[in-house]
């Protein structure tokens, strides 16, 4: 019997939540501290109230997994950005949309350091749309590297075709040496601008972690816990600490993917609504297959379109504040903004939820509902179209233990034309490229899966589909 | 009439509303425009009775799948190039651009190609809405010919198809477009001043910006607002129950049924749906076809919703109105755009006949 133990953590903007879990996924411990200005101070209260615990063993934490709304912050406040140099991969087409046009100004100003659309990119069927031009990305880069702290490329196509954006990175790398680079293949799917201002927000976003990393490494070693740090991802699975730093932007919405998550381990339900019920708003999110369902739309994020894999959330307008407790304290009773305690705002609360849960829904079969969070327990039994109500025990640590909960995953999309066997061969390259990069995420070799498998037909193109793959696979350890 | 940014908002979510479900977000085809006018200034529309006599109106659309078209983003000069072959190709110099259809993106990006050669934009469109095919419009119906048809892409090829009939032209579009990438610009029609009248209808760019305004002005009630600007009726306030789809033909067909809530409690309606809404039943009854504009757009916002954006749950307002071409209600242009062009075996019910 092995002795590991995982440590999840969720730096709230209120609450520094830590859980330990044994290799079974039992709860060994929990501990929660109001979150701190530095985060660290908070981050080590908790961490020492965890170390209290008697089956708590300082060597038998190997990974540590954290939950972190630091990069939403840096990019909402506008502080602690990268200068970004822009190419994009494309020219002739493209031109009509330069890089970053439409960017809110403070935030365009501190980011952009240069842009260039230069030719190259590929077709849909991996097709050059031109050669790449490597001369004018090399005077690009000996340009303006010196005066830029990353760069961000994106090709046209690059999620099925990534050998352009990859031969610029090399390109970079052998001017200016090891400097960071953002390659959109890497931080999201089709759609060309939403893709490229998604990459060039990731490339700002180099080095907001980096400084957390250190801090929390630092807590870590000072108690004898020497073990991998890992980072929650929006998609409810982990990025381990050196690929975060690279792709901070996946960390973007984090929260309640993870809140999503442990849902999943605190109930063993697979496919269910979640909803958290916080101070002030409520949460609502789906599971499908045990992972938190994707928005379609793209997410705006601090004003910017970009398509970042955000879970599919609705945000509802109530919270535990709109349930006070009754004179007896048992039975629930309203309180919303002073109004007098009538039974019609809880009422009101219900049928915003019931209402909610039902556009989110795919079928009109009633579903489980898992409730969460300081509130949840205001979450009653019987609501229409809802099958029954969870109220997991350890639910307030939902979110750290979602993130303990130590699953890697990997995507790739493809566009089949429905002829010959075009749509096999697209088929079975999207999942072999999904299996690597879930491995190439740190995911164990042996036990890769293929857990959703979308196709959607394309209009005007004559008879084809968009195959989307996603693949999972529990860490590695080492 | 100048379009200026502010108005751009309202025009997208217009052309969206009289795309009656076809096309998919236009964010991409918004910035392009947003660019055109910030590089080359307002949109300018006249109106039919300021064309001079020796004008010469292209009819001109952006043809592809809109999962490419967000891909391979279009270039800056591709107007520019369309607009140019077609001048060689006729020895005539194009004087004015015409959206073929109003709809979705249809009707943003021919103003942009407008834009970057200086060309005014006539206030019209040759559909009255979209429709998903060229022998679908007002020029064909009028035995104007696409001939010469012409597609250009901004890496280099133009494509030149002479004596070519609508249904022809179609097809070849189709493939054309396929072979250069899924994305192609097209000339559909060019049109002199005296065709100009049978060839389009009058007033349909700022029909679909009134339609935008309409809804952006948050009134209290925003599906009476809009239903009253498309001239049209609120047919039902519903929740989706069911969608069906199924791709046939190379096209997506569908349905969808939707359960009357608040006053319209115990109603069930079904729409019929391709690319866009095409027929609403009730009880067996024929409440609207096509080519009167059916719209499905969310109960709150009456933000209009396409049909691959179709959910359960979701709380919508079928909106109802006139087509807004007379020409169409006629045998031969019900032959092309009522409701057995599109597979249904139904007679065309004029909106708000049945009460």
């Amino acid at each position: 019997m092995t002795l590991d133990l995982r440590l999840g953590v969720d730096l709230g903007m209120a609450e520094t939540v830590g859980v330990v879990l044994n290799a079974q996924g039992q709860v060994v411990a929990k501990a929660g501290r109001p979150t701190t200005t530095s985060v660290t101070t908070g981050f080590e209260a908790a961490l020492d109230d965890l170390l209290e615990d008697p089956f708590v063993a300082a060597d038998h934490i190997t990974q540590v997994m954290v939950g972190t709304t630091q990069v939403t912050d840096a990019l909402v406040e506008c502080r602690g950005l990268k200068r970004v140099a822009v190419i994009r991969l494309g020219a002739p087409l493209t031109t009509s949309v330069p890089p970053l046009f439409g960017w809110p100004h403070p935030l365009r100003s501190t980011v952009l350091g240069a842009a260039a659309v230069v030719r190259g990119g590929r077709e849909f069927d991996g097709r050059p749309i031109a050669s790449l031009d490597t001369d004018s990305v090399k005077r690009f880069v000996t340009a303006y590297g010196p005066d830029v702290d990353s760069f961000a490329v994106t090709g046209v196509f690059s999620p099925f075709s990534a050998e352009d954006e990859l031969a610029v990175e090399s390109l970079i790398h052998t001017t200016l040496g090891p400097v960071t680079t953002s390659l959109s293949h890497r931080v999201g799917g089709l759609g060309l601008i939403e893709r490229e201002n998604a990459t060039v927000l990731n490339a700002a976003l180099y080095g907001v972690l980096d400084g957390l990393a250190a801090c929390l490494s630092g807590s870590l070693a000072t108690r004898g816990i020497e073990a991998e740090l890992y980072f929650t991802t929006n998609t409810g699975t982990l990025m381990e600490s050196g690929s975060a730093l690279g792709n901070p932007g996946h960390t973007i919405g984090s929260g309640p993917a993870a809140a999503l998550r442990g849902a999943v381990h605190l109930t063993g339900l697979l496919d269910a609504f979640v909803v958290e019920v916080g101070a002030k708003a409520t949460t609502l999110g789906a599971l499908v297959n045990g992972y938190p369902r994707r928005a379609t739309q793209g997410a705006e994020i601090g004003g910017v379109r970009a398509n970042l894999p955000m879970p599919d959330l609705r945000s509802l307008e109530f919270g535990a504040h709109s349930f006070a407790q009754s004179r007896k304290g048992t039975a629930q009773s309203p309180n919303a903004a002073g109004s007098d305690g009538s039974a019609k705002t809880v009422a009101a609360a219900h049928d915003v939820l019931t209402q909610a849960i039902d556009e989110m829904k795919v079928s009109s079969d009633a579903v489980p509902v898992i409730a969460l969070g300081v509130g949840g327990a205001f979450v009653p039994q019987s609501l229409p179209g809802i099958a029954s109500v969870l109220h997991p025990e350890h639910h307030e640590t939902a979110r750290a233990i979602g993130s303990a909960m130590a699953s890697v995953s990997g995507e790739a999309e493809e566009i089949a034309l429905l002829e010959g066997d075009h749509r096999e061969r697209a088929l079975a390259r999207a999942s072999a490229r999904a299996r690597t990069n879930a491995i190439a995420a740190g995911g164990d070799p042996a036990a890769v899966q293929i857990v959703d498998h979308d196709e959607t037909p394309l209009d005007y193109l004559a008879p084809a589909v968009r195959i989307r793959i996603k693949a999972i696979a529990p860490l590695w350890s080492r | 009439m100048i379009i200026d940014p502010p108005k751009l908002p309202a025009l997208a979510l217009g052309c969206a509303v009289l795309g009656s479900g076809g096309g998919s977000d236009p964010y991409t085809d918004l910035l392009i425009l947003r660019q055109a006018v910030d590089r080359h200034g307002p949109i300018s529309l006249i109106d039919v009775e300021n064309l001079s006599d020796d004008a010469f109106v292209l009819a001109c659309s952006s043809i592809g799948a809109s999962a490419v078209a967000s891909e391979r983003v279009m270039g800056a000069d591709a107007g520019h190039r369309l607009i140019d072959a077609v001048a060689a190709a006729r020895g005539t110099q194009v004087t004015c651009v015409v959206p073929t259809g109003i709809g979705s993106s249809g009707g943003l990006i021919p103003l942009a190609w407008a834009l970057s050669c200086g060309l005014p934009v006539l206030d019209a469109d040759c559909m009255g809405r979209s429709f998903p095919s060229m022998p679908q419009t007002l020029p064909n119906l009028a035995g104007i010919s696409p001939d010469p048809l012409v597609i250009s892409d901004e890496r280099g090829p133009v494509v030149i198809a002479r004596d070519v009939d609508a249904d022809a032209a179609e097809r070849l579009a189709l493939g054309v477009a396929q072979a250069l990438g899924g994305a192609i610009s097209c000339a559909d029609f060019g049109l002199t001043r005296h065709q100009v009248p049978a060839a389009t209808v009058s007033g349909s760019i700022s029909r679909a910006l009134r339609v935008g305004e309409a809804i952006l002005a948050e009134e209290r009630t925003p599906c009476n607002a809009l239903a009253s600007a498309l001239a049209g009726t609120v047919l039902a306030r519903a929740k989706v129950a069911e969608v069906g789809r199924h791709t046939q033909h190379d096209r997506s067909r569908g349905w969808v049924h939707l359960e009357g809530v608040g006053d319209d409690e115990g109603r069930l309606l079904r729409l019929e749906i391709q690319n866009d809404y095409l027929v609403a039943l009730e009880d067996g009854r024929v409440l609207a076809t096509v080519p009167d504009l059916i719209s499905v757009v969310d109960e709150r916002t009456a933000n209009p919703i396409a049909t691959e954006a179709l959910g359960y749950g979701q709380r919508v307002a079928v909106i109802t109105s006139p087509c807004a071409a007379e020409a169409w209600i006629t045998q031969s242009g019900l032959e092309l755009v009522g409701p057995r062009a599109f597979g249904y075996d139904l007679d065309y019910v004029a909106t708000g006949s049945i009460s």
